[in-house]
């Protein structure tokens, strides 16, 4: 199993330790719910260098950038970000990601880890033009750190961090080294994430958790970064989205840019959007203290209309959440999800569970 | 890590207590430890007879579903309701409030061979790491 740069740093914080995307990562460190708490009112730091960073630059990169990814790409200035994906030829989702426009000619995506290998080669196969395809994961370190304190614990680091517009980024200096400062994040709180050469992640990591000591800022695992963007209804590969679901029925239709010309996968999800969609995500707050998992059926007087992708125990409404895709003919207010062979009575919800 | 020295234990992590006829069963302090924020826990079977090994109930975590075993055959006599009202118990007291089952046991000699004391418990449980 792979670690990151941080694993020994992890390790002294008492972290607990899973397997995610091949890296042996913290799970938690001193408990899920005091960790999600401690994004939702101060500040929480994340160790995310697990990360994927594929580069793609070049005389064409726009062009190829445009047709590999559905959101409109040539809309970003250097310097802005966006979410989008790799879609496939029939519309299914090969990751999500972030792209950032580093200047003119040159992109960097942000991927998941499980899936960098697998998008590198996606992109390489799709190659068209002057382009050069680059996986810098190894060069980089990803430091998270997501709160309402975000912006004053990183201020006394970075003086421009206030500036940083929410979805926008930086070359800003740390000790004398560049690094990409973000306004990005998978809490739904205001936050930053970091692009550090993965030989100053340590010290970048000791200088944040000094300058947020006073804010309350606490080391935070992916335990809580999967509660946080589940409150928030945000999808995770492999959950909610993958090689056969598309992002329309994922409430993603907005990053899907039909017309802005061809882009891989179009006609499939032009289809799909004409047809009209089988199945919807939706989310589901059980009313008794049962929490629902993945892969828990979700019934509807007598039939099973649906699938639990994400189940938890929600932090904030102290109540099992689950999110679902549930077939589009149904207009219950209620549901029951099957948990150990028992139905158990669930609220139908608009995503996120909590509004922000 | 405590492991009280008067209990029994059973490679799951549950603890027995035998008090003559009485054994009251729990989770131990490493099992806890391991599930971290306990968030639901569900008794099954109360008032039913159970073998040894039988799964009494389950309990979660924020990220994990484990169920119970209990360690010793017996009628189940008492349900801790204290603890599916407030399952962070199992975290803050697991050998005290956060009992789970109460059975009126029968002869239990003969299925002690099974359990370890706490020395080996303690040695089990820091073999698994």
């Amino acid at each position: 199993m792979k670690r990151t740069v941080l694993y020994d740093v992890h390790k002294r914080l008492n972290a607990k330790f899973m397997e995610f995307g091949g890296y042996e990562m913290p799970l938690q460190y001193t408990g899920i719910i005091e960790e999600h708490l401690a994004v939702r009112s101060a500040a929480g730091i994340f160790d995310v260098s697990h990360m994927g960073e594929i580069f793609i630059s070049g005389r064409d990169a726009i062009a190829f950038c445009e047709r590999l990814t559905p959101n409109h790409v040539s809309r970003l200035s250097p310097g802005q970000a966006q979410y989008s994906f790799l879609l496939n030829e029939r519309g299914g989702v090969v990751d999500d990601l972030i792209v950032y426009r580093m200047d003119r000619d040159s992109f960097m995506l942000c991927v998941n880890a499980s899936n960098t290998d697998k998008d590198y080669r996606w992109i390489l196969s799709q190659k068209e033009g002057n382009v050069v395809i680059d996986d810098r994961s190894e060069q980089f370190g990803l430091i998270s750190v997501q709160g309402p304190s975000s912006m004053q614990i990183l201020s006394p680091i970075f003086s421009s961090a206030p500036d940083v517009r929410r979805f926008t980024f930086g070359a800003v200096d740390f000790k004398g080294r560049k690094l990409y400062l973000s306004r990005t994040g998978y809490t739904g709180e205001d936050g930053y994430e970091c692009f550090v050469d993965s030989r100053d992640t340590v010290d970048l990591w000791n200088t944040i958790m000094e300058s947020g000591s006073r804010y309350g800022l606490k080391p935070v695992g992916l335990g809580a970064r999967d509660t946080l963007r589940t409150e928030m209804g945000y999808p995770l590969y492999g959950m909610e989205l993958d090689d056969t679901a598309t992002p329309l029925s994922a409430n993603l239709g907005w990053v899907i840019k039909l017309d802005k010309g061809d882009f891989i996968g179009r006609d499939a999800l032009k289809a799909a959007a004409g047809r009209g969609l089988d199945k919807k995500l939706a989310g589901i707050v059980m009313q008794g203290r049962s929490i629902p998992r993945h892969k828990n059926p979700v019934v509807w007087k007598d039939r099973v209309v649906g699938e639990v992708t994400t189940g938890t125990y929600s932090p904030s409404l102290s109540r099992g959440v689950a999110m679902a895709y549930l077939d589009s003919d149904v207009e219950a207010s209620e549901v029951g999800v099957d948990i150990r062979s028992i139905l158990h009575t669930g609220t139908v919800v608009q995503l996120p569970f909590i509004k922000k | 890590m405590q492991v009280p020295k008067e209990l029994k234990y059973t490679k799951d992590h549950e603890w027995a207590r035998i008090e003559g006829e009485v054994v009251t069963v729990g989770i131990t302090d490493y099992a806890q430890d391991k599930l971290g924020d306990v968030v639901f826990v569900e008794i099954e079977n109360g008032g039913t007879h159970l073998k040894q090994g039988d799964k009494f109930g389950t309990v979660e975590s924020v990220k994990s579903v484990s169920d119970l075993f209990t360690p010793l055959s017996g009628t189940v006599t008492a349900v801790n309701n204290g603890i599916v009202e407030h399952p962070e118990l199992v975290n803050k007291d697991p050998y005290g409030k956060a009992w789970m089952i109460k059975l009126s046991a029968g002869s239990v000699q003969n299925e002690m061979g099974s359990l370890m004391d706490a020395d080996a418990y303690e040695k089990y449980c820091r073999e698994a790491g």
